[in-house]
């Protein structure tokens, strides 16, 4: 029954941001807005970390396994993507680099400012 | 045949006898730059294309396990709820990086995009790259990207920064943990994370929580610039 509680309590804050979503002037995902209404129930200690403990952990750990459908999807354009293969690479590599240095001396210059003071 | 493939189990079953297998090895091996997901996603293609099954017969029973995104999306809450702390204790300078880095990121892939030649479609695809999987799908459909392509640079993004990580911390000199932290969650979402843990637990609490933030902050940039094209 515990897992039956808790998937209802997840569902149902989806379920919240995908209505709060219908009803935007703009295109937000609903997923994000649950995750919103989540944390301020949480912050609220309207619910409590147990009540959803058990599964969040689960889904948290076996995040990933999740995507092997959206992955495999490619196959359906898979000779549209064949022949960019380089650049995308390319992109892929000198933009991870780029935005992995960026982050990281931003961050690092505000925490040792702080630190100085 | 035909009829027992185009049940839904059968996607769904082929999915989590891959997906099953795929991380029962990287458990028992303890080869963390095995990526089950990877290994899986090029298992079922594989077979798909051998065996000559069409691959909506497949996506009727991966879309159950497909639909479960929107559900894993709200639990990003529960690692942010948890950090909270950690996260109060640096706000300003996680802030500031997670709003510039998931800039740059979408920044950089529409310059370098440009300059190699790629068309809008591959360039909407590849933006979200850095953001974690269930929110960059999101991002994805709202810049009407390849979503299979968005999938695969979002992986690849993350053992990339996993991977060139300690080396860009020590050209640029970025030795504070809270920074390496928030520059690996930011860039290579959660396979970062599992780096960041491996350099010291403040390092992973850091990335963990700079994923959802991260994701959050994109979508926001990403609302922003396809109201500006797509309008």
């Amino acid at each position: 029954m515990v897992i039956f509680k808790q998937l209802n309590i997840i569902f149902a804050f989806y379920l919240s941001g995908e209505g709060i979503s219908l009803l935007l002037p703009f295109s937000f995902p609903g997923g994000l807005i649950g995750l919103m209404l989540l944390y301020s129930a949480l912050l609220l200690k309207w619910l409590h970390l147990e009540d959803i403990k058990l599964l969040s952990d689960f889904f948290i750990k076996y995040m990933a396994f999740f995507f092997i459908p959206a992955g495999v999807s490619i196959i359906s354009s898979y000779g549209l993507i064949e022949a960019q293969i380089i650049p995308i690479i390319g992109t892929l590599i000198l933009s991870t680099i780029f935005v992995m240095a960026v982050t990281g001396l931003i961050v690092d210059f505000l925490v040792k400012r702080v630190e100085h003071d | 045949m035909i009829e027992l493939l185009s049940n839904p189990i059968f996607g769904l079953f082929l999915t989590l006898i891959c997906g099953s297998f795929f991380w029962w090895l990287q458990g028992i091996s303890k080869f963390t730059w095995i990526s089950p997901l990877l290994f899986s996603i090029a298992l079922i293609i594989i077979l798909l294309q051998g065996l000559n099954i069409p691959y909506e017969a497949y996506k009727q029973g991966a879309d159950l396990v497909h639909n479960f995104l929107g559900p894993i999306t709200v639990i990003l809450a529960v690692p942010l709820y948890e950090h909270r702390e950690d996260l109060m204790q640096h706000k300003a300078a996680i802030f500031v990086g997670t709003f510039a880095g998931s800039f740059s990121a979408l920044f950089s892939v529409f310059v370098l995009g440009h300059l190699f030649g790629l068309s809008d479609l591959f360039i909407h695809s590849l933006m979200p790259k850095s953001v974690t999987t269930p929110i960059g799908i999101s991002a994805s459909e709202i810049l009407h990207g390849i979503i299979g392509l968005s999938i695969v640079s979002i992986i690849i993004t993350g053992l990339l920064g996993a991977f060139i990580a300690p080396m860009v911390f020590k050209i640029f000199k970025i030795n504070s943990p809270i920074a390496q932290g928030v520059a690996l969650g930011t860039t290579a979402h959660v396979i970062g994370t599992g780096k960041a843990y491996e350099i010291c637990r403040i390092c992973g609490a850091m990335s963990g929580l700079s994923i959802g933030l991260a994701g959050i902050i994109s979508i926001f940039w990403i609302v922003l610039y396809s109201s500006i094209v797509f309008s």
